[in-house]
Parts: C-alpha cells; structure tokens; sequence
C-alpha cells in the first residue's frame, strides 16, 4: 500500500486551499490530520478520495495516478461530515456498501449496529446528527480498505458513543492493521491513539512526524518572567503565556537543565498543537 | 461499486417510481372505462406513449446528483457510473417501451377504445407495426431520458450564475416556439413524420441520443464531488 501525494495543490477560484504539500502514506499507522479550521484538512482527504481533483500535482496509489483509478478507489474509503447517503433503510444501504466493498464485513457492521444501538430499520433521512456520525462510522469499521480517512467521525455523538468508537477502532486496528488517517479538533481524546502527525495550516504541511518525537521534541518552562526570558534566549520559542509575575513558554526542542527557580513539563498533543498554528516561528 | 451493481442501483433508484406512474396510469384507464360506461358515452383514450416519454424525461432529470454522490462515496469511478447509467437507460427505454405496447396490445384486444401512434404507422402488417412502434417509442425514451440527465448535470456543473443562464435559455426557448405560428408548421412535420418514417426517425433519435449521452460523459468525467454548490462562477470546477 502506496498513497504518494507530490507538490498538490487545489485551487477554489482565488482562494488556494491545498498548497503545494507533499506527503506519503506507505505503512499501516494511524495518522492524525490536525489543523485549524480553513487549514485545508477535508479538501486533502476529498481529494485522495476521489471527489475532487488536484488544481496541480499527482496523488499516485501503488505507483499509478489516483484519479478515475477503480482498482484504488475501491481501497480507499472517506467518512466526512458531508458523506451523502441515499433515503435507504440503514440494512439497505449495508447490503449496498457489501456490493461496493469487496472486504466490507456485513455481520461486523451489524454488531457494531447493535452496539451502539443503532436502528437498522431506520431510513437514513429520519437519524440525528449523532447517529448519522455513528452510521458513518459503523459503515467505516466495517469496510476494511487499506486506507482509511475519517473526517471528524465523532461529530455530535455523545460521551458514550465516542468511548465506543475510539475503543472499536483500536481493536480494528489490532486485528487487523491499515493506513487510518483521522483528522479531528478533539486532539485530547485522540492523542493516545496517534502514531503519526500531520499538522496544516493555511493549506500547508507544519508538521509530518510520528507523534512520540513530536512530543518529545516540545516541552514548557514556567517561572518568574525574567528567569523564564533568560532560559529561553537562543532556543525555539514557540509560544508564551504571562498570568501576573509568571511566564510559560513552549519550546521547541530538546530539553536542556535549568535552575531550580524553573519547571519543565511536558506539552500535550493539543498544547503543542494550539503553539504551533498560533505561532510566528513554525517548525 | 462495478458496473453490474450500478446497474441494480439505478434500477433500485427508479422501481418503486416507474411502479407508481403505471399503477396511476392504469388507475386513470380503468377511470375512464367506468364513466364511459355510467354515462353512455364512448370518449377514445390517448397518451400512454406521451405520458411515459415526460415521466421518463422528468427522471433522467432526476437520476444524477444523489446517484452519483453515492457511487463516487462507495468507491466506484465517474466512468463506472456513466457505463451503469448507459446500459440502464437503454434497458429501462427498452422495458417502459415494451410494458407500453403490452398496456395498448391488451386494451386493443378487449376493444377498449384506444388511440395511439402505433396505429398510424404505414405498416399493413400488425405484429411488424408493433415491433416497429416499440423500437422507435425505445429510441424516444432514450433520447429524452438523456436529455433530462443532460438538463440535471448541467445544472450540477454550472455556477450560480451559469444557473440562471441556463434557466432563461431553456424557458424563453419553450416560449418562442410555443408562441411563434412560424413553427406550427414544423411541430406538425415533427409530429407526422414518424408515422411515415418510423425506421429512419428511430436511427436519428438512437444518434442524438447517443451524442447527448456523449456531451454527459464530457460534463461528468471531471466533476467533483460536492454536496452544496456555492459557485457564483458561470462553471463549477
């Protein structure tokens, strides 16, 4: 399995959406899309998927042009928020889905039904939004294609439903592994599930790394503002917060020693995240 | 999605409609049939080929944007869905074709008081008649189950702007023809000829059909996929 994108860029009349980025997709991980809103996340995932077509550029897939390829499109699989269904009962649209798919599971979709108690006789027109989340993720555990893009599949579930999806996943994901590119602004609750990360912004790649070296290549300083300022001259500031005679900043890279006026400690996925679209110096 | 399923898709999209106009259609015989009877009067029934030929082309209207979303989401190619859309649309011309000739052929035999271009048709023997009836009323279904595709791909591919061109260009057109006595003439020709020419009529209308089909293709092969169309551009890509 071979997803290349070269130099893509996708252009809605003046306004560029996708610029010249450039990533592969070659192993069985979960990447984690993040970006801000605008950042140009769905119209990368539409445009692997097939639904639209790159202003410029080449997405490739095993070697051969992505574009009107069957063979790959059938590998392929995007639930957005925008995904269209047609006024079917939920079971009709499942036996379409084990026309479509040849690796669709039908009996793993209907557990999976069940277990989030989701109503098979149900036209798809008459869910709420939150089923209509937990029908595209059902549909998407149970298609089984080596890649796999989910566009905020979580959008208005509930508590529950989310915990039972992120949990399915992961046992998917075990039993048997595939390229999962997950793109949500949950960062908390997906961050112990991201191998990679690929952050955009403004329709560029910042950041394309596995998530343990992101992480630990990010660390915050907090102390008095002066011991703070002298701590980080010369290093990779990449955002700071001042409450009162306290100063935290975000820096980027490896951590050195500091006095004992000064705390280290570490930055969340979301942390890091929210400095680095935030912030006048990117990686 | 290959194409065989394409093909049981669109079939699955059309059923319970083509259900529905002939269960209408027979509902509206067997209406007439009783008040003739009530009230003595022996009226003549006509349209079951006009009436199936604007269902047809209101759904060839109605068959792209939901069917094509849902077979580029299910994995499957625009030209996957243009080889689905092609072999149904001959099949479903050919089927309505048929169930039409069957309605008419039944009523003819029980004398019931019908009318219909078969029965113009310069052709003294009657099993070719019909045959010949069936292939051209085919060749009219497909042609305009086409042509309403065109019309919908049309307004899918077009902008804002290219919208409302589109509109005022097909409205005004209705209207100057329907206006100008310069074209009775011509609608009468139109109208007249098939009876005489049934053969050559059917081949022209399969061509026209065909290269309709052929300006679709050229309009789908590209489109995106997209739910809300907020172009205000005359072309949306």
């Amino acid at each position: 399995m071979n997803l290349n994108c070269k130099n893509i860029t996708k252009q809605f009349g003046k306004q560029i959406a996708v610029d010249n980025i450039s990533f592969s997709l070659n192993e069985p991980k979960i990447y984690g899309l993040l970006g801000r809103n605008g950042a140009g996340k769905t119209t990368l995932l539409r445009m692997i998927a097939n639904y639209i077509r790159p202003t410029q550029g080449e997405i490739t897939f095993e070697q051969k042009p992505l574009w009107e390829n069957e063979e790959a499109q059938r590998q392929i699989f995007l639930a957005t928020e925008t995904s269209f269904f047609p006024n079917l009962k939920i079971k009709e649209l499942f036996n379409w889905f084990e026309q479509s798919f040849p690796n669709f599971d039908k009996q793993q979709c209907l557990n999976y039904a069940n277990q989030f108690e989701l109503d098979i006789n149900k036209t798809t027109a008459k869910l709420s939004t939150g089923y209509r989340s937990v029908m595209r993720v059902v549909l998407a555990l149970s298609v089984h294609t080596p890649i796999l893009m989910l566009d905020e599949p979580t959008l208005g579930m509930d508590a529950f439903h989310r915990e039972l999806f992120y949990k399915l996943l992961i046992q998917n994901y075990a039993e048997s592994p595939s390229c999962i590119l997950l793109s949500t602004h949950l960062i908390s609750e997906v961050e112990g599930l991201l191998e990679n990360v690929i952050i955009m912004d403004h329709g560029k790649i910042l950041v394309n790394q596995s998530a343990e070296e992101l992480l630990r290549r990010g660390y915050c300083v907090s102390g008095k503002i002066s011991d703070v300022d002298e701590y980080c001259s010369g290093k990779n500031v990449i955002g700071s917060n001042v409450v009162g005679g306290l100063k935290t900043s975000a820096i980027l890279g490896e951590r050195q020693n500091c006095s004992s006026s000064l705390e280290l400690s570490s930055l969340s996925l979301q942390q890091l995240f929210v400095q680095l679209v935030g912030s006048e110096n990117p990686l | 999605m290959n194409t065989s399923t394409s093909i049981r898709y669109h079939f699955n999209d059309y059923k319970w409609a083509i259900f529905i106009f002939y269960m209408v259609l027979l509902a509206i015989i067997l209406a007439g049939s009783f008040f003739s009877i009530i009230f003595h009067e022996l009226g003549t029934f006509s349209g079951v080929e006009f009436s199936s030929s604007l269902f047809i082309w209101i759904a060839g209207m109605n068959s792209f944007k939901s069917v094509f979303l849902f077979h580029i989401q299910s994995g499957s190619t625009r030209k996957t869905l243009f080889k689905g859309w092609f072999c149904f649309s001959a099949l479903i011309s050919v089927a309505l074709s048929i169930l039409n000739t069957l309605i008419i052929c039944s009523l003819l035999a029980v004398s019931f008081p019908i009318r219909s271009p078969m029965l113009s048709l310069e052709i003294d023997s009657f099993p070719l008649r019909v045959l010949v009836s069936t292939l051209l009323n085919s060749t009219i279904h497909f042609l305009l189950i086409h042509l309403g595709y065109f019309i919908s791909l049309s307004f899918y591919r077009l902008g804002t702007l290219g919208k409302y061109l589109l509109a005022i260009l097909i409205g005004n057109t209705a209207i100057l023809v329907s206006w100008s006595s310069k074209w009775e003439g011509f609608w009468d020709t139109i109208f007249l000829y098939p009876s005489q020419h049934p053969l050559s009529c059917a081949c022209l209308y399969l061509i026209i059909g065909i290269f309709v089909s052929f300006c679709c293709w050229l309009m789908l092969k590209n489109a995106p996929c997209q739910i809300e169309n907020t172009c205000k551009d005359i072309l949306s890509i």
